[in-house]
C-alpha cells in the first residue's frame, strides 16, 4: 500500500468514528450535584436511576426483576426527590449523569426547556400509573360526605370573611363546615413538613380547594396565594405524624375520639380496611377505577423518563446496558397492569387504553414532544 | 304576399283577453287589490262621473299580475337572501358576540381562567370585512401546583378534543404557560383575534418592575390609606388588626 493510501484510510477512519454509535456523546456539563459513582458505572453496565423518594419501592422491585430475568448487574438508585432529580437527570449526558429519572408528577415545561438547553433533548416518557391518598375515619365512625372546599374550612387557619378579609378559623365540628357532615369534633391527623405526602396535601387538596374559593382565588400574587392557602390552624385539631407515617396513623386513630380524620396513602387504606373507613370527596369515593380514570382528585401520575442518547440501538452500540429491557420490563402487562406486582405495592394502573397508547410510543422509544 | 304592418299582434290581444276575463270571471280578486277607503266617500265630480270604459280597467289587470310577480320575486330574493347570502350581510356586534359562546371558545375561556386571565374587553367591527376580538388581562400569578393542575387539564382536553381549531387554543395556552413559568417576563394582556383571520397578541411585561419615584411615592400613599382603613374596619368589628403578612 502506497503512502498516499494509507493516509486516505487514516481519513475515512477517522471520519466515520463519532458516527458508531453513541460512541461519542456531545460534551456535557457537570451534574448540579456531584455524586460518587462506583466504577462499575463507567463501563456502562450499570443503569443510574435518580428520583422521587415515593418511587423508590417500585424502581427496585422492577430493577430485581432485570436482575433476575436480563442477568443484569444491580443498579445505582438514588432518591432526592422528584425536583433535585429531574435537575441531575437534565444537567447533560454522558456516564456521570443519570440515564432514568423517577416522578412522581409529570416534567414540567420549563424542566423540560433546561433539559433541551443542557442537550437533553431526546426524552422518553413512561407513565407507570398513578399514586393516591385516601381520607380515612376509624371504622365504627360515620360517613364523612367531604368536598375540598369543606375539607378546607375545617383545617385552615383562616377563612375569608370578603375579599382581603380573613378571619380566623372558628369551625370546631364537622356540622359547622357543612350540615351534611356529622357532628363530631373536627380532628385531622397529616404528614409533618418533610414528608413527600404533606406537600401532596397541599397541592391537591388546599390548593385545589383555593381555586374554588373567590376570596382566595382573587389573591394576585402566587406565593402570598399559596402562604394563605396552605397555613394550617394551630390550635390543636390537627396532628403531625412523622415516619413510619401509615403504621402511626393506624394507632393515633385508634385512641382518638369519633370525628378524627386522616390522609393516607390509598393502597394502605385499603389493606387495613378492618380498621380503617375510607370517605369518600366530591362524591367519589377512591377505588381502582376512579382512580385509573382520574374521576378521583386527590391522585397523582408516576412517570419513568429515560435518557434516548444513553440507550443502546439495536446493533448493541450505546452507552448504557439494559435501558431497553427496561423499558420493556416497565410496559409489560404483568408489571403495569391491573394486576401487575407495581400494583401489589400499590400503584393504581392506568387505563387500558392509556396503557396501549404509553406501551407503543415506549417501545418505538417515540421521545416528548410538546 | 300581403303584409299587415299595422295589424295589432295577436298576442297583445291574447293577453287583454285573458285579462278582461279575469275580471269578468271574479270581479271580487280584481276588486279585493282596492279595498274600501276607511275614510267617507267624497262626492263624485263631474270628471269622475264619465262613462266607465274597460280599457280604463286595464291597469287594475294589470297591477293584479304585477303584483303577483313581484310578490314571486320578493318571496324568491327573501329565500335566498336569508339561506343563501345571509352570510354576505354584515352581522350586528350582538350576533358576533354571542356566536362565540360556543363549547370550544367557553373551553379556551375556562382555561384562560385557569390560567389567570380573564376577559376585560370585547372589540367589534361592524362592516363587510366584520372583525372580533377579545382581550384578556391578568388577574392572578400561578403557582407551581396551579400549573401541573392547567397542564393536566390541557392534556386531557387534548385527549378529548383532538382537531385543529382546538390544537391552536391550547398553543395559546401552552405559549402563555411557557412564557409566565421562564424567564423574567409575563404575558399581561392576551389579546386573542377571532375574525377577520384567527390572530393572537401577546403583550408582556418584565415581572419585577422598579416604581419610579413618582410611582413610588404613591403606591406607598395607596398602602397608608388601605392600612388605615382596614385598622379602622378591624376596630368596628370588635378584633384586633390583622397581621401584615400579605402584600397588596
Amino acid at each position: 500500500m502506497t503512502k498516499v493510501n494509507w493516509i486516505w484510510s487514516i481519513a475515512l477512519v477517522a471520519a466515520f468514528l463519532p458516527f458508531r454509535g453513541h460512541s461519542a456523546p456531545p460534551p456535557s456539563p457537570q451534574p448540579s450535584e456531584v455524586v460518587d459513582l462506583p466504577a462499575e458505572r463507567f463501563t456502562g453496565q450499570v443503569m443510574y436511576v435518580i428520583g422521587s423518594t415515593l418511587m423508590r419501592d417500585y424502581t427496585v422491585a422492577i430493577m430485581d426483576r432485570l436482575m433476575k430475568n436480563a442477568k443484569l448487574p444491580p443498579a445505582i438508585i438514588i432518591n432526592k426527590g422528584s425536583t433535585r432529580g429531574i435537575e441531575t437527570f437534565c444537567s447533560g449526558t454522558g456516564l456521570n449523569t443519570p440515564d432514568i429519572v423517577a416522578l412522581s408528577r409529570r416534567l414540567r415545561s420549563t424542566e423540560l426547556e433546561n433539559c433541551r438547553a443542557h442537550g437533553v433533548t431526546d426524552i422518553i416518557e413512561i407513565l407507570i400509573g398513578y399514586e393516591a391518598a385516601g381520607i380515612v375515619s376509624r371504622r365504627d365512625d360515620q360517613d364523612y360526605p367531604l368536598t375540598l372546599v369543606s375539607m378546607y374550612n375545617a383545617i385552615a387557619e383562616e377563612l375569608p370573611r370578603d375579599v382581603n378579609d380573613f378571619v380566623p378559623n372558628s369551625n370546631k365540628r364537622w356540622r359547622d363546615v357543612d350540615p351534611d357532615l356529622p357532628n363530631t369534633d373536627i380532628r385531622m391527623i397529616i404528614p409533618v413538613q418533610s414528608l413527600g405526602g404533606r406537600g401532596f396535601m397541599e397541592d391537591r387538596m388546599l390548593q385545589g380547594a383555593c381555586r374554588k374559593i373567590l376570596e382566595i382565588k382573587t389573591i394576585f400574587g402566587a406565593e402570598d396565594r399559596v402562604k394563605q392557602c396552605i397555613a394550617l390552624r394551630k390550635d390543636g385539631r390537627i396532628i403531625e405524624l412523622d415516619t413510619p407515617y401509615d403504621r402511626n396513623v393506624v394507632q393515633s386513630l385508634a385512641t382518638s375520639p369519633l370525628g378524627t380524620l386522616a390522609i393516607i396513602p390509598l393502597r394502605f387504606a385499603t389493606e387495613h380496611q378492618e380498621f380503617l373507613k375510607i370517605q369518600s370527596l366530591e362524591g367519589v369515593v377512591p377505588n381502582h377505577e376512579t382512580v385509573s380514570n382520574r374521576e378521583y382528585q386527590f391522585t397523582r401520575p408516576l412517570y419513568f423518563l429515560i435518557k434516548k442518547a444513553h440507550i443502546k440501538n439495536y446493533r448493541r452500540k450505546g452507552l448504557v446496558a439494559g435501558l431497553r429491557e427496561f423499558i420493556t420490563e416497565v410496559t409489560r402487562e404483568s408489571t403495569v397492569g391491573p394486576s401487575g406486582y407495581l400494583a401489589k405495592l400499590g400503584v393504581f394502573s392506568a387505563d387500558s387504553e392509556v396503557r396501549d397508547e404509553v406501551r407503543e410510543a415506549s417501545l418505538r422509544l417515540r421521545v416528548i414532544n410538546r | 304576399m300581403i303584409v299587415h304592418h299595422h295589424a295589432i299582434p295577436y298576442w297583445i290581444l291574447a293577453v287583454l283577453l285573458i285579462m278582461k276575463s279575469v275580471w269578468a270571471i271574479n270581479p271580487p280578486v280584481a276588486a279585493a287589490i282596492h279595498p274600501p277607503a276607511i275614510s267617507p266617500i267624497p262626492p263624485i265630480t263631474e270628471e269622475q262621473d264619465l262613462p266607465v270604459d274597460l280599457v280604463d280597467e286595464r291597469p287594475t289587470s294589470v297591477d293584479l299580475v304585477w303584483n303577483y310577480s313581484t310578490r314571486t320575486v320578493g318571496w324568491v330574493w327573501g329565500t335566498l337572501r336569508d339561506n343563501v347570502f345571509s352570510w354576505l350581510i354584515p352581522p350586528t356586534p350582538a350576533s358576533l358576540t354571542s356566536s362565540v359562546s360556543k363549547k370550544d371558545a367557553n373551553q379556551l375561556f375556562k382555561l384562560l381562567g385557569d390560567a389567570g386571565y380573564k376577559l376585560k374587553e370585547i372589540y367589534t367591527d361592524v362592516g363587510i370585512i366584520p372583525g372580533l376580538s377579545f382581550k384578556f388581562g391578568q388577574v392572578r400569578e400561578l403557582s407551581e401546583a396551579d400549573y401541573e393542575y392547567l397542564e393536566s387539564l390541557v392534556i386531557d382536553w387534548e385527549r378529548l378534543n383532538p382537531g385543529v381549531y382546538a390544537s391552536l387554543q391550547r398553543k395559546i395556552i401552552k405559549t402563555v404557560i411557557a412564557v409566565n413559568q421562564s424567564g423574567d417576563y409575563q404575558v399581561a394582556t392576551l389579546t386573542v383575534k377571532l375574525l377577520p383571520l384567527p390572530d393572537v397578541a401577546f403583550s408582556m411585561t418584565p415581572k419585577q418592575v422598579f416604581l419610579g419615584e413618582e410611582s413610588s411615592t404613591l403606591m406607598r400613599a395607596i398602602q397608608r390609606v388601605e392600612r388605615s382603613i382596614r385598622a379602622i374596619g378591624n376596630k368596628d368589628k370588635g378584633k384586633e388588626p390583622l397581621k401584615e403578612t400579605r402584600k397588596d
